[in-house]
């Protein structure tokens, strides 16, 4: 579970989120929001990535034991080329396990398991900045997956993807076991959310189902105004 | 385009350890400026010919590799034909070029990890092991993202070009300048996402 308590994010003198509380029970969460309104800080709060200005956030596992947020969240971002550090992808999977004690005959094995779990053992030798963008985003998700984090946080991860991979994203999304937190406009992607979190101006407006949660987002977009 | 950071194959160049290339790359550089004469030079640049066919890079890569540096070649040999002689001009380009060739062999037969780990052995008398390992990683990730950086300003470039604005170099850098920071940004917080601290795993998902 992971708990937010009462948590404020500043930047240059600004509250980008105000007193945000909640707590995450459910395998999949969606976050909503319009451009600005501190979604992707939320996201970044969850690894501690951002560190809050107050506030306390908790990570705790089945049996109550407190977790360290940075070794068991994971975090997939919306530009998968500032995510691949390196020009293999065999290499760039292998980045992550290199201080986790596995030995190399084992980083070969992990890295062979998990592409072969997704259909992408030919991908392995391939160069990374020679990758469609479906298949960046796929590897820069297995770079996270293959540290085994207990939460992903996937940060808008459809927004550069064609309609095919955003399929086959999505599909692999359904099949991970992981719990997943997921910060996107696509609407597609949060109406199967088991929760769905509505966050404007860095404040959580709602809390709960999803078809409820796209609905005042709609309203608070106010799209049948909208002459443009 | 993006240029090319490696190539793959199974050459004996490709299979020495990084480190032995890394420090035969420096002895030699050090030797054609210690060796101020045309036998050594051209000695190092035929081997430098013998060891790009060992290497099995295409000649269009390596060629690629080196073009961007034309530019500067031409400048320092004009520079040179004014302050020296056309023997002495000729003789500095050729040992930059073959200097560069050299580099650009070791870079396209050796793997941005296998560079990184032998940087940090090569650091290993530092007093934190850390430190070792920031700065090969810096190393490595200023290599990796020299495509990155090429894409940056090739986009801007376009970007202008559709606006109308051509060859005007302030308006070229400041966004490029913006947009490199952004991106670094981003990079160190997926490194620092991706590195996890120091968890070791012991959940073997393939024996399941």
């Amino acid at each position: 579970m992971i708990s937010l308590d009462d948590i404020c994010v500043k930047k240059d003198n600004k509250l980008i989120l105000k007193n945000i509380s909640m707590e995450i029970t459910e395998r999949r969460v969606g976050i909503i929001g319009r451009n600005g309104s501190g979604k992707s800080t939320l996201a970044k709060i969850f690894n501690g990535l951002e560190k809050p200005y107050s506030g306390k956030v908790k990570l705790t596992d089945k049996e109550n034991n407190i977790l360290e947020p940075s070794g068991h969240v994971g975090f997939v971002f919306q530009n998968p080329d500032n995510q691949i550090v390196f020009p293999i992808v065999e290499e760039d999977l292998a980045f992550g396990l290199k201080k986790s004690g596995l030995s190399k005959e084992e980083i070969t094995k992990y890295i062979e398991y998990y592409l072969g779990k997704f259909n992408l053992n030919h991908l392995k030798s391939r160069y990374t900045y020679q990758l469609s963008g479906g298949e960046k985003q796929l590897i820069a998700l297995i770079g996270v997956l293959i540290m085994q984090p207990t939460y992903i946080v996937l940060d808008e991860p459809t927004t550069l993807l064609d309609l095919a991979n955003k399929v086959i994203l999505v599909n692999i999304l359904n099949r991970l076991e992981q719990n997943l937190i997921i910060v996107s406009h696509d609407l597609d992607l949060i109406k199967d959310m088991d929760k769905v979190i509505l966050i404007d101006n860095g404040a959580i407006i709602f809390s709960g189902d999803a078809t409820t949660a796209i609905d005042k987002y709609k309203k608070l977009s106010n799209i049948k105004n909208i002459r443009y | 385009m993006l240029s090319i950071l490696y190539v793959n194959s199974n050459s004996h160049i490709h299979r020495l350890p990084a480190g032995i290339k890394i420090l035969f790359l420096s002895l030699t550089c050090t030797i054609l400026f210690i060796l101020d004469n045309w036998v050594a030079l051209i000695s190092i640049a035929i081997l430098t010919i013998i060891l790009s066919i060992m290497a099995k890079v295409p000649f269009i890569i390596l060629y690629n590799s080196v073009k961007p540096i034309f530019f500067m070649l031409i400048i320092i040999f004009i520079a040179q034909l004014f302050l020296t002689d056309i023997y002495m001009a000729s003789f500095v380009i050729l040992r930059f070029l073959t200097m560069m060739v050299l580099a650009s062999i070791v870079t396209l037969s050796t793997r941005t990890s296998e560079m990184m780990t032998a940087i940090e052995n090569a650091l290993s008398f530092l007093p934190n092991p850390t430190h070792a390992y920031n700065i090969s990683l810096a190393i490595s990730l200023s290599i990796r993202f020299i495509p990155r950086v090429r894409d940056i300003v090739s986009e801007v470039k376009n970007a202008q070009k559709a606006r109308g604005i051509s060859r005007d170099w302030k308006a070229l850098a400041i966004p490029v300048i913006v947009r490199c920071l952004k991106s670094a940004d981003e990079i160190s917080d997926a490194i620092t996402a991706r590195s996890c601290g120091n968890v070791k795993i012991t959940k073997h998902p393939y024996d399941e």
